[in-house]
């Protein structure tokens, strides 16, 4: 059963104005990874009516399949769907969750050279890639094209959000994050990755996607933002 | 000098017990690093008080230090 705009939307007001909820509407946005953070953030955004049909869009991408070590954290992995595209089980699930969601997927594996092509046309960018190189390779896309990206990243219970605005330098928390031609192994691969960390860090990537398709200024820019679990710190990082 | 030191995911089995630290005369983070036993390279952002620096900010009494290693898990 379909529902009407006013049963859909009513929860979010009037914390979201009418006016916001439209700029929700109007958004394009481009995801790449449909993983740990990617499930959860996809799921949130469909719930909140971002890209709605006939005014905006959300474009998102994985080339990977589930696997079983996956459902300890992954929105969209079920016993059901392991083995099948991640990109064809976020279709499904987002149809399920609102059908007025104008969500096209790649089901491949973007690579440095695909971004400029999968990011064309957006508005805002995600970040929900789970591998380090990657990240840095959109975010150098994100600011050729010119285009804000909400970046963030995992390890055990400790996570981290920062936002990108075009414009910014180069020199900016990602090289200290994430390393410049790295090849550092991330904390992630000995800690693994844990649900309530993941999806907490990916409602705050929602939470920044919100402020920037509404025109609110932006909780995480300018700054890193560190949360760690082990201890309920939360440690907000500039650079100067 | 007192510090308050947090060691984030990996690098959380340096972790130190003390908060007061004998580091000598004006104490770089550096040292701080050498004390706990720290390979440099592991450390990708390092900050005092919510504020990025590097190894060879100068150690103030009662800073809070975070160190934290590479992360890029989703």
């Amino acid at each position: 059963m379909s529902a009407s705009f006013d049963q859909r939307y009513i929860r979010n007001f009037s914390t979201l104005s009418e006016a916001d909820q439209q700029r929700l509407h109007t958004a394009r946005i481009c995801q790449l990874g449909l993983g740990g953070l990617g499930g959860t953030l996809l799921e949130m955004l469909a719930r909140m009516g971002f890209g709605r049909k006939g005014k905006g869009w959300i474009r998102a991408a994985d080339g990977d399949v589930f696997e079983a070590s996956n459902l300890n954290r992954q929105l969209f992995c079920l016993e059901s769907t392991i083995g099948r595209p991640k990109a064809e089980a976020a279709l499904e699930r987002v149809q399920t969750v609102n059908s007025e969601v104008d969500l096209s997927t790649w089901q491949a594996v973007v690579g440095p050279k695909d971004m400029p092509d999968f990011i064309q046309g957006a508005d805002i960018v995600l970040d929900a890639l789970g591998d380090l190189p990657t990240k840095l390779a959109l975010r150098q896309a994100a600011a050729e094209a010119g285009l804000p990206m909400i970046s963030a990243a995992v390890a055990g219970w400790t996570g981290f959000i920062t936002t990108q605005l075009p414009g910014d330098p180069d020199a900016g928390i990602f090289q200290g994050v994430l390393g410049q031609n790295d090849r550092t192994e991330g904390a992630e691969v000995p800690l693994g990755t844990l649900a309530p960390c993941v999806w907490l860090i990916a409602s705050l990537q929602c939470r920044e996607a919100v402020a920037l398709a509404s025109g609110h200024p932006p909780l995480f820019h300018g700054c890193l933002h560190i949360v760690d679990l082990t201890d309920a710190s939360w440690e907000r990082i500039t650079f100067h | 000098m007192l510090l308050e030191v947090k060691c984030y995911a990996t690098l959380a089995k340096f972790q130190p017990k003390e908060s007061e630290f004998h580091l000598g005369p004006k104490p770089m983070l550096r040292d701080l690093i050498a004390f706990l036993g720290i390979p440099e390279a592991e450390i990708k952002i390092s900050f005092a008080n919510g504020v990025i620096v590097g190894p060879e900010y100068e150690l103030q009494e009662g800073d809070r230090v975070g160190l934290f290693p590479a992360v890029g898990g989703g």
